[in-house]
């Protein structure tokens, strides 16, 4: 691949492979760094990323990239604040996945230092646990219980402030 | 912010029996990961976004869930979110704290009252109870604060009671030296 085309590939851990623009891969901090230590001409191995969450990732880091780009056309001016908001809303809509996969998105985009993926997808999950008792937490994500009552007894009285009503 | 798996892949490989998903993500690293598995580092940085309240709740979920909402560094985030400017810096403050009894003592002993608007003593009066003893005192001065943010007189009002709390737990044959 020459360097004036602009693209790279990346491969999965499923040996596929996917070609990105040189601004998408940008969004990674880890791609930009083996382009700046070993350039451009090789494919760049993901083994830590399968097929289906490459896939994922790959379209966030385009829908990011162009609207970085659009923004820096405009001056900023078309964007706005409404882009922002609706670039959000883009993310949100994004991230309506099922558990495995929006989990496999955060572990790619910490591998990768996509920190923005990141931040939104963790935000994601937490959002779900968000106000949750152990118990719903469990069930939400089937979790089992490896405590002893003994033990959960215990940490409920540690932690009894929590479980105390406003 | 990428640390090693700690030892509880015994019991991911439990979950994974117990998941009907089709998918089986296979992570690299060889483990076996149903749609389910919780990475310790996923779930550090899922916990870094939620409050104080789900952090504890947190803690119960699960042993690894224990181990990793336990983690001094998720609680100082909580702490120094409430804070103003405390005067001192980051650093200092971090080493202070820690060597007091950490973060998550220090948030479930004092900030957390302080935090909330208090509606009745009650509340107080059934904590935990190594709170200090001259804790009542300072109920009055609680309910004219609903505010969430904490300015640096409570953040050294907590640090103080942290300390008390602190010396009271030391060993007296200790302290005559």
């Amino acid at each position: 691949m020459a360097s004036s085309s602009k693209t790279i590939t990346v491969v999965s851990s499923d040996g596929d492979e996917f070609e990105m623009t040189m601004k998408a891969a940008e969004q990674s901090k880890l791609i930009t760094h083996m382009l700046d230590e070993f350039g451009v001409s090789d494919k760049v191995p993901l083994y830590n990323v399968n097929s289906e969450t490459m896939a994922k990732v790959m379209e966030y880091c385009k829908k990011h990239a162009d609207h970085e780009a659009a923004k820096e056309e405009d001056g900023g001016a078309a964007i706005g604040a409404g882009g922002e908001e609706e670039l959000k809303k883009w993310d949100d809509e994004f991230l309506k996945v099922e558990n495995g996969l929006l989990f496999n998105i955060i572990l790619a985009a910490n591998y990768l230092e996509i920190k923005s993926l990141l931040d939104s997808s963790c935000q994601a999950v937490a959002d779900m646990i968000k106000g949750k008792t152990p118990e719903q937490i469990r069930e939400i994500f089937n979790i089992k219980n490896d405590f002893t009552p003994e033990e959960e007894a215990k940490l409920r009285s540690e932690n009894e402030w929590a479980f105390q009503e406003d | 912010m990428k640390r090693p798996h700690a030892g509880d892949d015994e019991k991911m490989k439990k979950l994974k029996l117990v998941s009907v998903d089709e998918q089986g993500d296979d992570w690299a690293s060889g483990n076996p990961s149903g749609p389910l598995y919780f990475d310790d580092n996923l779930l550090f940085e899922v916990l870094k976004h939620v409050d104080a309240r789900t952090l504890a709740m947190a803690a119960c979920v699960s042993k690894q869930w224990h181990k990793t909402a336990q983690d001094e560094r998720l609680w100082e985030l909580i702490c120094t979110k409430q804070w103003a400017n405390t005067g001192c810096g980051e650093q200092q403050l971090r080493s202070v704290v820690l060597a007091l009894g950490g973060f998550r003592r220090l948030h479930a002993l004092f900030l957390w009252r302080l935090s909330k608007p208090q509606s009745s003593s009650a509340s107080a009066s059934a904590s935990s109870s190594s709170s200090s003893a001259s804790w009542p005192a300072f109920q009055p001065m609680m309910r004219s604060k609903p505010s969430p943010r904490l300015g640096k007189d409570e953040v050294h009002l907590s640090l103080s009671l942290l300390s008390i709390r602190y010396y009271e737990k030391m060993n007296f044959n200790n302290r005559s030296r």
